[in-house]
């Protein structure tokens, strides 16, 4: 083994730790309550994985957290951005998922269609 | 060879370079105890009583060489005080008892005893009770007269190269043995060669049939051995 | 689905020992069970520092950390954390001073202050996956050494960087390499003392099965600098999870070309060698070590020679420290300066310690030197439990020293603590509070180093014996005025003319707590008063009349009919003569009626 090539094992390697690094400028936070579970969050959710994924995207987390009473409107997403308000999507579904990933995240303009509030 | 002058408690003093602060003060007529140290041997520091003062560190002269400009005091009052406590602490850890000891009046422990005026032990006898090991058919070890010198393992490994006798255990039950642990009259690697006997300072390892007061060593032995292989 | 969650399971060898590895395999199952493989990741890793709250978690994203998690908890933490995102709360750091919850591992107080260098990946990758190790710019330093850098400019980043060897004494690490690299010798040796013998330390041990690449990574590099084709890893027997890391750890950097004839292709040629040693103490001492390496009987050897001029078999050889080899790979990636600007200007950079003893967070720490004893104790090991009062904290294991209460506020570096009669050693801190008794405990090591002494010298082998014995007399309740200048001279006596380190250091406790806490061994000696109320021969169990109300339960459990009375017809009697000291009646009083009292009675 070449430097070169110990510095391709580490370019591959350290985003298999990019979860671990914890300094991301962008968070993504999906409602898995029960209601959020039952109306679809766990797919939701794999669309976001998948999509981020495929972007390369390297400073995005994915985390959940748990009901907050707006089950009509689950799942809810949260995105947070650092330095910008928090904005939620209710009612998602993997492909609204696929569209926030490639309109919000990577190019900065919220999906203004399946927002359900802005704050902060 | 460089030549090197130092000071040796006071006296100007040449030696040189690569000798041990010890030979040069023998050399000198300095007298410097010792028990570990014997001609012949490499040198190990186990006993400590060549203990000497190098610009305020203690060290032991058998092994420290002499450095430019050293100033070596052999008999300050810490050097002399802490020698006497060591000589102390060997006799009350083993079984000294010059009376009864075939080696009463050939006996370097005794000797070191009145050379540092040694006239009580302060410090309480600990009264080992070691079985003599008498399995060889010519000598015998009382380990209780024992002071873990280690003369005979260097003699043994270095002059006969037979490597018998070793240490075992470890601390306060520390102790030397032959072979694995085995009595000495069956240790196969044994020559009987004798040299552990001439080289053993005290009445621990001595040769069979001597009574009180009569075994005589050959300390020197190891060390003409020697001496005589490095001149052929 | 994609992999959003990393659980890191602590397997350092104490989360090991309270069942981590049960915990793991639950949470393997579990997962498994929830269909949850692909998302989840679990990653064993080493110490992650709070031993005293093992097994312990720490998820990503999020940084949550778990604390005394069994099997039991397992389903919970899946269904609830895993699945639904909410973090199971009664499993957090509850932090005692402020009833604080802490949320994430770096908010935990525990965490707060301390500085990881050394220990980074430690408890944060997995040891036994060397790409983890190179995710985290692992043997970057090595390559850029080979590639960027000549032998001595390596050496004089060291020597500016001010590393001084984390075993204890302190010897200033670039000095060492210069004076291998300037020997002639055709071959030279590179080795790494990992035979961490103090009682209450394990330093060394963590950052083996933590982060064995980066000790790998150090050796390479110095013996690089110091032209040097072979090293020897010296560990004690009792880490066998520790060299089993080790051993993984070498085979994949031979495999991955880091180790072995052609380094990163560059030509050098680096390979190592793991010894394991039979465990004892003295072994540590480095003339010792090397008598081991050799197949000797473990003894020292008088230096001079340094091993720098003739170590293993006679070769010039570098010998440092495990923590030490941890230090090098940062200090050649991020320059000398960086890490002299850590920790104080006599002793930079970060120091390791295994706080144990009458603390509340027991475990593993890392801060920069200078830090005082008191932050150390009560800031991150959150002070004494159960309300008790500090008093004294030992440092470097059975060879150190015990510094009062007074002395709280000293900066932790090499200087400051010799000069309180104490040693850094390689970094066991031990706290003692109000119960214990500072004879006794300088008893107990003073038993240790008496113990371990190998038997070659005669001030350690027999004047320890001595002091042993005369601390013994005083505790045993027949010590004499006179004892303890017979304890004091004996102490200088052995400390100045011993052999090797641990004779000069074995008087340490007893001529320090001498000093410290002369008063505890006066009231031995005259008034048969143990203030601790620890040695059994000085204390008594009385029954307070006034308290005592015949419920009969102290005198069913006595063992030795000590206890006589009726039920219902107080007060019990005691009989002192038959009473054996063992405080079980203490112990079931219901009522506080028994009590423990130390002291002549006038």
């Amino acid at each position: 083994m070449k430097l070169e090539e110990l510095r391709q094992i580490r370019e591959r390697a350290s985003k298999e730790l990019s979860l671990r690094k914890g300094n991301a400028r962008i968070k993504v936070v999906i409602g898995m309550g029960t209601s959020g579970i039952a109306a679809g969050a766990r797919d939701v959710m794999a669309a976001f994985l998948d999509e981020i994924s495929v972007r390369n995207l390297t400073d995005v987390v994915v985390t959940q957290t748990g009901e907050r009473g707006l089950a009509s409107s689950e799942p809810v997403v949260d995105v947070l951005i650092t330095g910008e308000p928090k904005v939620s999507y209710g009612q998602m579904t993997a492909d609204k998922a696929r569209r926030v990933v490639v309109e919000h995240l990577v190019n900065g303009n919220a999906v203004t269609d399946f927002v359900i509030e802005v704050r902060g | 060879m460089e030549t090197i002058r130092l000071k040796i408690d006071g006296r100007e003093i040449t030696a040189q370079a690569g000798q041990t602060i010890l030979e040069v003060a023998k050399e000198n007529g300095i007298n410097i105890p010792t028990l570990c140290h014997l001609d012949g041997v490499e040198d190990v520091g186990a006993c400590r009583l060549c203990i000497v003062d190098v610009h305020g560190q203690l060290v032991t002269s058998c092994t420290t060489k002499v450095g430019a400009d050293m100033d070596v005091q052999t008999q300050t009052a810490p050097v002399k005080e802490y020698r006497r406590m060591i000589l102390e602490l060997l006799f009350a850890e083993g079984s000294h008892v010059c009376s009864f000891c075939v080696s009463n009046g050939g006996c370097e422990l005794q000797d070191l005893a009145c050379d540092l005026e040694m006239h009580s032990v302060r410090v309480p006898y600990s009264f080992p009770r070691n079985r003599i090991d008498a399995t060889h058919p010519q000598f015998l070890i009382d380990r209780d007269r024992c002071v873990l010198c280690g003369r005979c393992v260097r003699v043994c490994a270095q002059v006969e190269g037979a490597h018998t006798w070793g240490f075992a255990e470890r601390g306060s039950t520390a102790r030397v043995i032959t072979d694995l642990a085995v009595d000495w009259g069956q240790a196969e690697s044994c020559t009987s060669c004798g040299k552990c006997v001439e080289s053993c300072p005290t009445g621990a390892i001595v040769r069979k049939g001597a009574s009180n007061a009569e075994m005589r060593k050959k300390a020197d032995l190891v060390g003409r051995l020697t001496e005589r292989r490095e001149h052929e | 689905m994609n992999r959003r969650l990393d659980v890191l399971v602590c397997s350092g060898a104490a989360c090991v020992s309270s069942h981590s590895a049960e915990v793991k395999s639950a949470l393997a199952c579990e997962i498994d069970a929830r269909g949850l493989s692909d998302e989840i990741r679990l990653v064993e890793t080493g110490c992650m520092g709070p031993c005293e709250l093992g097994p312990v978690l720490l998820i990503y994203p999020g940084g949550t950390f778990y604390v005394r998690v069994s099997p039991n908890d397992v389903a919970e933490i899946v269904e609830e954390h895993f699945l639904k995102g909410r973090p199971v709360r009664r499993l957090l750091w509850e932090t005692p001073e402020a009833r604080r919850i802490a949320e994430e591992k770096k908010q935990v107080p525990f965490f707060e202050k301390q500085q990881k260098i050394v220990l980074a990946n430690c408890g944060e990758i997995d040891p036994e996956n060397i790409e983890e190790f190179i995710a985290t710019g692992g043997y970057e330093a090595l390559g850029r050494a080979l590639t960027e850098k000549s032998p001595e400019e390596l050496i004089e980043t060291l020597v500016a960087s001010g590393l001084r060897g984390r075993g204890g004494a302190g010897f200033p690490t670039g000095l060492k390499w210069r004076f291998v690299a300037r020997e002639s010798g055709k071959t030279k040796v590179v080795v790494c003392n990992a035979d961490e013998g103090d009682p209450g330390a394990f330093m060394d041990r963590s950052l083996l099965e933590g982060d064995p690449h980066s000790v790998i990574e150090g050796m390479t590099i110095a013996a690089y600098a110091v032209g040097a084709n072979h090293g020897y890893v010296y560990v004690r027997a009792e880490y066998p999870l520790a060299i089993r890391r080790l051993k993984t750890a070498i085979e994949q950097a031979r495999n991955a070309g880091l180790l072995g004839l052609n380094i990163l292709e560059t030509g050098f040629a680096f390979d190592l060698e793991v010894r394991i040693g039979a465990g004892a103490f003295v072994c540590g001492e480095e003339t010792a070590l090397i008598a081991s390496i050799e197949g000797e009987r473990g003894m020292p050897r008088t230096r001079p020679p340094y091993p720098s001029t003739s170590g293993v078999f006679g070769h010039p050889t570098l010998i440092n420290n495990a923590e030490t080899w941890g230090n090098i790979r940062h200090i050649v990636l991020h320059g000398a300066q960086w890490f002299a600007a850590i920790g104080t200007p006599q002793s930079p950079g970060t120091k390791v310690f295994a706080l144990s003893g009458k603390v509340v967070n027991t475990g593993l720490v890392e801060v920069p030197m200078g830090t005082t004893l008191r932050e150390v104790i009560f800031d991150i090991g959150g002070g004494i439990p159960n309300g008790k009062a500090f008093k004294a904290v030992q440092t470097g294991g059975p060879s150190g020293g015990c510094i009062p209460a007074e002395y709280l506020d000293t900066p932790i570096d090499y200087e400051s603590l010799k000069k309180l009669g104490a040693i850094m050693g390689s970094g066991g801190i031990i706290v003692m509070d109000e119960d214990n008794c500072m004879v006794n405990i300088a008893k107990y090591f003073l038993d240790f180093t008496c113990d371990e002494s190998c038997g070659k010298c005669v001030p350690c082998r027999a004047g320890t014996r001595q002091m042993l014995d005369l601390l013994e007399k005083i505790t045993d309740g027949k010590g004499e005025t006179a004892d303890i200048d017979r304890l004091r001279s004996l102490g200088m006596m052995v400390a100045s003319t011993s052999l090797c380190g641990l004779g000069q250091s074995a008087p340490n406790p007893v001529l320090s707590t001498l000093k410290y806490f002369g008063h505890e061994y006066q009231a031995h000696i005259h008034e048969h008063r143990c203030e601790a109320k620890v040695c059994p021969s000085m204390i008594r169990f009385e029954i307070n009349p006034a308290a005592c109300r015949a419920c009969d339960k102290c005198r069913t459990v006595c063992p030795v009919t000590a206890i006589t009375g009726k039920p219902g017809t107080p007060p019990y009697q005691l009989d002192a003569q038959t009473c054996i000291r063992c405080g079980r009646c203490a112990e079931v009083c219901p009522f506080d009626a028994i009590a423990i009292n130390s002291g002549d009675l006038n």
